[in-house]
């Protein structure tokens, strides 16, 4: 975990729209870890999505699945490792081993100071040196911590979110929850913006709707609305974090179908989900995650019918 | 009666009730006006500094303020107030600034409660949808806030109405004070005091209908 | 940490600085007693309709009689200067008294006829007084301190209270109380600067004049604004709770001057 990383990118984060081919990487991590409090809940993952992809992630309570899909848009912040969107850098850090590896420097430094005679300058020295060195990686992290901090909220149009308790926003109708961020980030005309909210809702079969508070909604309505909602900023990638987890299991049926329908139409997601079904028959890669690292990722195929980790094949003899 | 004859028409001492009347209402409008901006401004800064850190200094600098003003009796800061920090002020302002500070620090609590009921994932949609931090705070978090802390908010205005009734002992002239002054007239203190008790609680009826209507109003778009 | 540190040096120096100012106002005030007006005259009172009225009134206008009240004004007078008395005074002892309790309302910061002692009792010529009439009403004493206006409206419905507080006697308040006999005489005064020394209520327009809420020196400048000299002039009456309050206010300019009693004057400008 020591491990120095090259320069960091400089942030030249232009951040328009970039081409992104099928088959070319959207997100990509690198070592992410996360701690809360004493746990370490991820312990290096290693992930790449590609343009295209349909990744549903599986794994016992507490593995981090959540936690893992919530860092990808920085709403977690890592504790170390690499986020790439679409090339551009949003998170990048190792500055926690960083501070670790300062201190123990530090530390060196006072007891080879305590010995004076008994050491030569050039050891020391070397200890110095190296302190300068972490001292001006931490700065410069910080340089970029900064310039990435600019940009993060453009990088967030490009991923949109669909959340196990909905989150559709109360005091508005409908209509306002799907259009009120693509206008207020200046992405489309409020006209526009309807019709084509409108368009989406009918495809949800919720057009009537329009009008209404989420309040009058059920819990299927609603998650489908939010579905809308994230469509209508145009997003490269949609992350689903359990959105079937807290409906009734009649409306875990509608939901389904339209992320289905989705995924069929070409949107890159990735699928937080209990729901074997789902990952089975729409997902072209399923993820497996035991204690904070990524064990199996692999086509369902072979995920569900030819395990190759023992935890895993454990983790299906339970739920299947 | 004939104590109300002394109280109310002798000399038509019942006109005074109308100076004291316009005294306190005055009083409690302006001390509401001022205590709603400091108490909103101060429930933001604390907020924010809770929910993403920035503003440490400021929101020391609040709760300074909060433990101060809600840790004090509302009548030794009225009179250090008219005695000492504001001693160059009209004593009408003085009431009104004292009472606005001492109720902001009330409806900061109140409000920073509304705003923090909101759930946090409101907080996330909004970022995730990559609205930044200002455009969540103005338009997802404040409107369910301020719904949220609606009823504490007139609560704490009809209270602010009564509190107010201490202003005698800087010499203004509101209802409580106006009774005091017939008391002292008539030696006889049943009729004027009941009054002065009568016209508060009709103030207060008054004002809670006209609070209710407004809850109700605005409760219309959240409900279907 | 160190902004803060910065922020909040700043605030208390600004309040001392404000504190300094408007406390330690050096101007000197002088008490001096408004001539050509009627001495004014306290009595005790007790309930027009309350049931032991005549045996109460007899026991204050025995002691009133048979004390010497001069000394017991000198006496205290001497205890608020923080002074050894000339005299001493019988205090009376009512340990063993069985009648009952008598309630004595009193509004203290009225020196030297009640006020503060150091331990936070109430003391003065009004309470040695009504001491030594509970002595001879054989019953036991029990003070109480409150607003001054609203003694009189108490004591006019409680069976087994008086009010001891420089009560001037007034037409007006015998509607509801029964006065024992005078006891002392004062005259009101007015408090003003040094150099201004005024003697007379003529003196007083267009000014801002404090007095505490229910006394006869408020109801003076009342009626004087009302309908006397000091009509159409521009005066104002502000009334406070206390004399002490008053004092305060002038002291932070809010008002000029104020109309109070003789004694009480004497003590407030010292």
């Amino acid at each position: 975990m020591t491990k120095i990383k090259n320069q960091p990118q400089t942030a030249s984060h232009s951040v328009e729209r970039k081409d992104i081919k099928i088959g070319e990487i959207l997100i990509e991590v690198k070592d992410l870890c996360k701690q809360f409090e004493d746990t370490q809940v991820l312990q290096g993952v290693n992930l790449q999505i590609k343009k295209g992809d349909v990744v549903a992630v599986v794994g016992p309570s507490g593995c981090g699945k959540s936690t893992l899909l919530r860092c990808l848009n920085l709403l977690e912040k890592p504790t170390a490792g690499t986020i790439t969107i679409e090339g551009d850098n949003i998170f990048n850090s190792y500055s926690i081993y960083e501070k670790q590896k300062l201190n123990d420097i530090n530390k060196q430094i006072k007891l080879l100071k305590k010995q004076k005679q008994k050491v030569s300058s050039e050891i020391l020295d070397e200890y110095v040196a190296q302190k300068e060195k972490y001292l001006s990686l931490l700065k410069e992290e910080k340089q970029t911590d900064k310039e990435i901090a600019k940009t993060l909220n453009k990088h967030r149009e490009k991923v949109g979110m669909v959340f196990q308790q909905f989150n559709l926003f109360p005091h508005m109708t409908i209509m306002q929850n799907i259009t009120f961020a693509p206008v207020k980030l200046k992405k489309l005309e409020l006209a526009a913006a309807q019709e084509k909210g409108l368009e989406l809702l009918k495809k949800v079969g919720l057009s009537e709707r329009a009008n209404d508070y989420p309040s009058a909604l059920s819990g299927g309505q609603k998650q489908r609305v939010a579905i809308v909602r994230a469509l209508l900023m145009n997003p490269d990638v949609i992350l689903f974090d359990e959105p079937t987890s807290a409906l009734d299991p009649e409306m875990v049926g509608e939901v389904l179908s339209v992320m289905s329908d989705l995924a069929k139409d070409g949107m890159t997601m990735m699928v937080v989900t209990h729901e074997m079904g789902f990952a089975r028959e729409v997902a072209n890669r399923v993820v497996f995650i035991d204690e904070g690292k990524i064990v199996e990722d692999s086509a369902p195929q072979e995920f569900f019918n030819n395990p190759k980790n023992a935890r895993l094949k454990e983790f299906l003899s339970k739920v299947l | 009666m004939d104590l109300f004859y002394e109280a109310l028409i002798y000399q038509n001492r019942w006109t005074w009730y109308l100076e004291g009347i316009g005294k306190t209402l005055l009083i409690s409008l302006g001390a509401v006006a001022i205590g709603v901006v400091i108490g909103v401004i101060v429930a933001l800064i604390k907020y924010v500094n809770k929910k993403y850190g920035s503003f440490k200094v400021a929101s020391k600098i609040c709760d300074i303020y909060l433990t101060i003003f809600r840790g004090t009796p509302v009548y030794v800061q009225l009179l250090i107030m008219y005695l000492v920090v504001l001693f160059f002020v009209n004593d009408i302002w003085v009431a009104i600034i004292t009472f606005g500070i001492n109720s902001g620090a009330y409806v900061a609590e109140i409000f920073r409660g509304g705003l923090e009921a909101v759930d946090d994932g409101q907080l996330e949609a909004g970022a995730s949808l990559g609205l930044s931090k200002f455009q969540v705070m103005v338009s997802i978090v404040l409107p369910q806030g301020f719904r949220h802390a609606l009823p504490s908010l007139c609560n704490e205005f009809i209270a602010l109405v009564k509190e107010t009734s201490i202003v005698g002992a800087i010499g203004v002239k509101d209802i409580t004070k106006i009774a005091a002054n017939i008391v002292t007239k008539t030696g006889e203190a049943f009729v004027p005091y009941i009054v002065s008790a009568i016209i508060y609680l009709v103030i207060v009826i008054i004002l809670t209908q006209l609070l209710k209507l407004i809850e109700r109003r605005l409760a219309k778009s959240d409900k279907n | 940490m160190k902004k803060l540190t910065i922020l909040l040096l700043t605030v208390v120096l600004t309040f001392s600085a404000l504190f300094s100012f408007v406390g330690c106002n050096s101007t000197k005030y002088v008490a001096n007693a408004i001539g050509g007006i009627e001495v004014e005259q306290f009595g005790f009172v007790v309930g027009k309709n309350a049931s032991k009225k005549t045996e109460i009134l007899n026991a204050m206008n025995k002691v009133i009689e048979e004390t010497d009240i001069e000394a017991a004004v000198a006496y205290y007078i001497a205890v608020y200067k923080d002074e050894t008395p000339t005299n001493s005074l019988q205090f009376a002892n009512l340990s063993d008294n069985t009648g009952g309790t008598l309630n004595v309302y009193t509004c203290s910061g009225f020196e030297p006829y009640e006020f503060f002692n150091e331990d936070g009792d109430v003391i003065g010529v009004d309470i040695y007084l009504m001491e030594l009439v509970c002595e001879e009403l054989n019953m036991k004493i029990n003070v109480v301190d409150m607003d001054f206006d609203a003694i009189c409206g108490k004591i006019a419905t409680e069976d087994n209270a008086v009010g001891a507080a420089g009560i001037t006697i007034l037409e007006d308040r015998k509607e509801t109380l029964a006065f024992s006999n005078p006891y002392y005489s004062s005259v009101q005064c007015i408090i003003s600067k040094e150099s201004e020394g005024f003697t007379s209520l003529e003196n007083l327009k267009g000014k801002k004049i404090g007095a505490q809420k229910g006394t006869t020196g408020a109801m003076m400048v009342e009626e004087a604004i009302a309908s006397g000299v000091l009509k159409g002039s521009g005066a104002e009456l502000v009334e406070y709770d206390t004399g002490a309050i008053a004092y305060a206010a002038l002291k932070a300019g809010r008002i000029d001057i104020i109309v109070i009693d003789e004694l009480p004057a004497q003590k407030l400008v010292r």
